[in-house]
């Protein structure tokens, strides 16, 4: 488990964090405290190095201004997704845009008013900690050890099933929830977004119906566990690959086979002589 | 007699000229084209025009009748009036007389519309919206019967975008059959004795099926035929 760094305690975490509320309170500008300390704050382990504040863009560069005032450092990192101050060599992060997802009023809204160590502030739902512990997962930071330990501490507070459909594009994350799952932390129904396959046939077979760019009635859809294989014929290649965007833009990672074919439009052979 | 014969082409400003080729030479195929509707794919003016172009001032005369999809923009009689202006014969309820090497030829056409075949269909019963729907079949099926009543050339042929019979629907899920074609579009084809009924609309059916009264029905929607028109040749 990843645990906090000798030389940062989490009480002088929560000291920064308490400076940095205290420089906020009454600005109007809206935050949340996301990251370890709201994982800590929310009952999981004393875990992470830095304090994490989510705000909304257009509020980061007056939040920084304000925490400057009240004595912090700024820096201005090369990122277009954070800023950051310092208080000494405490690292506080002020997050606007995390997983190229902009901070909004409504993630905002969903933040609960919470006692962190000695100070009050708002913490990120649950499930959006969740949902950006999720996304953060990649391929040269794929641990799930620190992860299980918060998915276990949270569980009751998270909509799991809400996590499974924000995260649905990351394999990382359909792997962690799945284990979360096969561990019995979470139920099996709350790990996965998959779409009985009939309703999944319905909904495609009437997006190629329905939506102008395809106008297709003439295109079959079957769903093979997450294979998907589309057959039939259109009239030229720009409606084969047509078909196949349109199909796209409603799945998530299913893997598409278009066996689609082109018409034939070549001068007929022998006629057919139909006598009496 | 010499007859060409294809639906469903679906043509769009992504399609021009598509056909082209092989219309071009069709006066050494065939006597005259039948078209089975389902000429463009959201029918529109701009894709109806689109069609005017490929099948104008061909070596043998044009006669079709439309499809659901030159329906979907609401603009039938539109699309109906930018054809016949370039001479191509569009039928609903009506139909054509044509003079060619192999006798005279008469084309009595309509659109058609669903609602199941003899015994798994639909009855006008219960809610508006299903009566509207089979009365809609009901019309067609009326409107085909007086169009062939007209004819007294030496062959007869029946021309609808929805299927008449099952027969040339295997391929297609039995589930969809009754938005597939009607046994009431048959019924005026056996009273009246027709030489070939020719239809498209189910593009995964089959070419070749038959009336309970033994008439010759061919699917030609350009899926199933798999060419740019299918021939057929029939002597009076």
């Amino acid at each position: 488990m990843q645990r906090v760094p000798p030389d940062v305690h989490v009480d002088d975490l929560l000291q920064s964090l308490t400076r940095v509320v205290t420089a906020l309170d009454g600005t109007g500008i809206r935050f949340a405290v996301a990251g370890g300390l709201a994982v800590y704050a929310r009952g999981g382990p004393p875990s992470d190095h830095d304090v994490d504040l989510f705000l909304k863009p257009a509020d980061a560069r007056a939040a920084s201004d304000a925490l400057v005032a009240a004595g912090l450092r700024a820096v201005h990192p090369p990122e277009t997704w954070l800023t950051k101050v310092y208080d000494g060599n405490r690292l506080v992060d002020l997050v606007f845009r995390p997983n190229q997802r902009p901070v909004t009023d409504e993630l905002l809204d969903r933040a609960a008013w919470m006692r962190i160590g000695p100070t009050e502030a708002p913490v990120i739902a649950a499930t959006d900690l969740l949902v950006d512990k999720l996304l953060v997962l990649e391929p040269h930071r794929c641990d799930f050890a620190p992860l299980l330990q918060i998915a276990r501490d949270l569980r009751e507070q998270v909509d799991w099933r809400d996590v499974a459909t924000q995260t649905s594009d990351s394999p990382y994350a359909r792997a962690f929830l799945s284990l979360l799952a096969d561990l019995s932390v979470i139920d099996s129904t709350e790990a996965y977004v998959l779409e009985t396959p009939q309703y999944l046939v319905a909904r495609l077979t009437r997006a190629l119906a329905e939506d102008p760019r395809t106008a297709e009635l003439g295109v079959h859809v079957t769903v093979r566990g997450d294979h998907v294989h589309l057959t039939g014929e259109v009239t030229c290649a720009a409606r084969k690959a047509e078909v196949e965007r349109v199909v796209a833009e409603h799945l998530t990672g299913e893997l598409v086979h278009n066996d689609v074919l082109i018409a034939d439009v070549r001068e007929p052979g022998a006629a057919e002589e139909i006598g009496r | 007699m010499r007859i060409a014969a294809v639906g469903d082409v679906h043509l769009g400003e992504d399609s021009r000229g598509l056909l082209r080729p092989a219309l071009d030479r069709i006066a050494e195929h065939a006597d005259v084209l039948l078209l089975a509707g389902d000429l463009t794919r959201h029918g529109t003016l701009e894709e109806a025009s689109v069609v005017a172009e490929e099948f104008a001032g061909l070596d043998v005369p044009v006669v079709t009748v439309l499809g659901n999809h030159d329906y979907h923009s609401d603009v039938p009689d539109a699309i109906t009036a930018l054809l016949e202006e370039v001479g191509i014969a569009v039928l609903e309820g009506t139909s054509a007389r044509f003079e060619l090497p192999g006798g005279t030829l008469g084309v009595a056409g309509v659109k058609g519309f669903g609602g199941g075949f003899a015994g798994k269909s639909g009855s006008r019963f219960g809610e508006r919206e299903m009566k509207d729907f089979i009365e809609h079949t009901v019309a067609a099926s009326d409107a085909l019967r007086k169009a062939l009543l007209d004819l007294d050339t030496d062959i007869v042929v029946a021309l609808t975008h929805y299927a008449p019979i099952p027969g040339t629907l295997h391929g297609e899920p039995p589930e969809i059959y009754p938005f597939l074609g009607s046994y009431l579009l048959c019924e005026p084809i056996d009273e009246v004795g027709v030489n070939l009924a020719l239809h498209g609309h189910a593009h995964f059916g089959c070419e070749q099926g038959v009336t309970p009264g033994g008439v010759r029905v061919r699917n030609v929607a350009q899926p199933v035929i798999r060419k740019a028109y299918a021939t057929y040749v029939l002597e009076p």
